[in-house]
């Protein structure tokens, strides 16, 4: 490979990022925490590349590494801090994981807070779909569940998204 | 905005936020490190002295003696697990060569005798989904159970016979069910 490698990996960090992000935000408390979870996926992902030419990776496989790494985490902190507990909370989010594309869209703000009311397992195949561009079958494999199950949780997470916007509207109305 | 098809392209319209200043700025100078640390890089006179003159990392120095009967039980415990291994499903091969962790360095100089802590381990063997659960509190719960293989490799330098220590357990994840 004639170019330095480091510059390939950034340009792909920079096409890829936000999407990455996204989806560890997911598995993170904060966008900082988020962001260590990116770093550490693409560090795991660079010694695994290493030996196929070290070119960066496609996505399924950095969308797969960034969950392990973050169940790996999860898994780390409860053991540390709460031995006794056994609930773990995934999706505490404090902060605005999504952004719309215009600030004084109601409705991109309303779908933004939907998603994120999402339950993960419809949260996660919604991302790698409509933000990471994979197919049903890439999603599959990185999920480890079959094509039918990623295409049924994607149109199920649709429906809760429609009905959730139907019914925040209807009280909008309802109470102006 | 209410059917599906509508709902995809309102999607489409929503933009995930970059990364911070930082956090690109970390990655990029983990990317320079790597990469300079690459063979390729160290063919080159600045980047091999750039290198030589890069500390080890702690955990590259870290050295641990363990007595002969744990290494005896540690050889029992590996064999024993071994035997007992499920053929459950694994996730993907690629992803879980990603995931271990890389074994450290054996550094030259290391004592004449005893076992030389050379790698840690610890991974996610299968992962199943449970499906729903009642916590104590009456919640629903979507519960994941996870069978982890966690160990430590020592290599014993008067054999240069490795010893694997595993340890199988079993974590089950509850996570709360937000929508029905």
């Amino acid at each position: 490979m004639d170019e330095n490698p480091a510059s390939v990996w950034k340009e792909w960090v920079a096409a890829n990022g936000p999407r990455l992000l996204l989806f560890a935000r997911g598995w993170s408390k904060s966008k900082p925490d988020a962001e260590d979870l990116v770093q550490e996926a693409i560090l795991r992902l660079w010694h695994h590349q290493a030996a196929k030419g070290g070119l960066p990776p496609d996505l399924p496989l950095a969308f797969s590494t960034i969950r392990f790494c973050g169940l790996n985490h999860y898994r780390s902190e409860t053991r540390r801090k709460k031995r006794e507990e056994s609930v773990v909370y995934l999706n505490d989010f404090q902060d605005v994981w999504l952004d719309p594309v215009l600030e004084d869209d109601e409705d991109a703000a309303l779908l933004r807070d939907a998603v994120r009311q999402l339950s993960p397992k419809l949260r996660e195949v919604v991302v790698m779909k409509a933000w990471g561009g994979l197919t049903f079958a890439r999603i599959s494999e990185s999920l480890a569940i079959s094509p039918n199950t990623a295409a049924s949780r994607y149109r199920y997470a649709l429906e809760q998204l429609a009905q959730e916007l139907r019914r925040v509207k209807q009280n909008r109305h309802a109470s102006a | 905005m209410q059917a599906p098809d509508a709902i995809e392209a309102a999607l489409g319209r929503l933009m995930p936020p970059g990364l911070s200043e930082d956090g690109l700025g970390s990655i990029h100078a983990m990317l320079d490190e790597l990469a300079a640390q690459s063979p390729a890089a160290r063919e080159t006179p600045a980047a091999a002295a750039a290198l030589s003159a890069t500390p080890e990392t702690p955990s590259a120095r870290r050295r641990v003696r363990i007595p002969a009967w744990l290494a005896t039980s540690g050889i029992a415990a590996a064999l024993a697990f071994v035997a007992t291994m499920e053929t459950g499903p694994r996730p993907d091969d690629a992803l879980m060569a990603v995931l271990e962790i890389d074994p450290l360095p054996v550094l030259a100089g290391s004592p004449a005798s005893g076992l030389v802590l050379v790698g840690e381990f610890d991974h996610i063997e299968t992962m199943t989904d449970e499906g729903w659960v009642t916590d104590p509190d009456g919640v629903a719960m979507e519960a994941t159970r996870i069978r982890v293989v966690g160990g430590t490799t020592f290599l014993d330098e008067e054999t240069g016979v490795l010893v694997q220590v595993s340890e199988p357990r079993e974590e089950i994840f509850l996570t709360p069910v937000t929508a029905f």
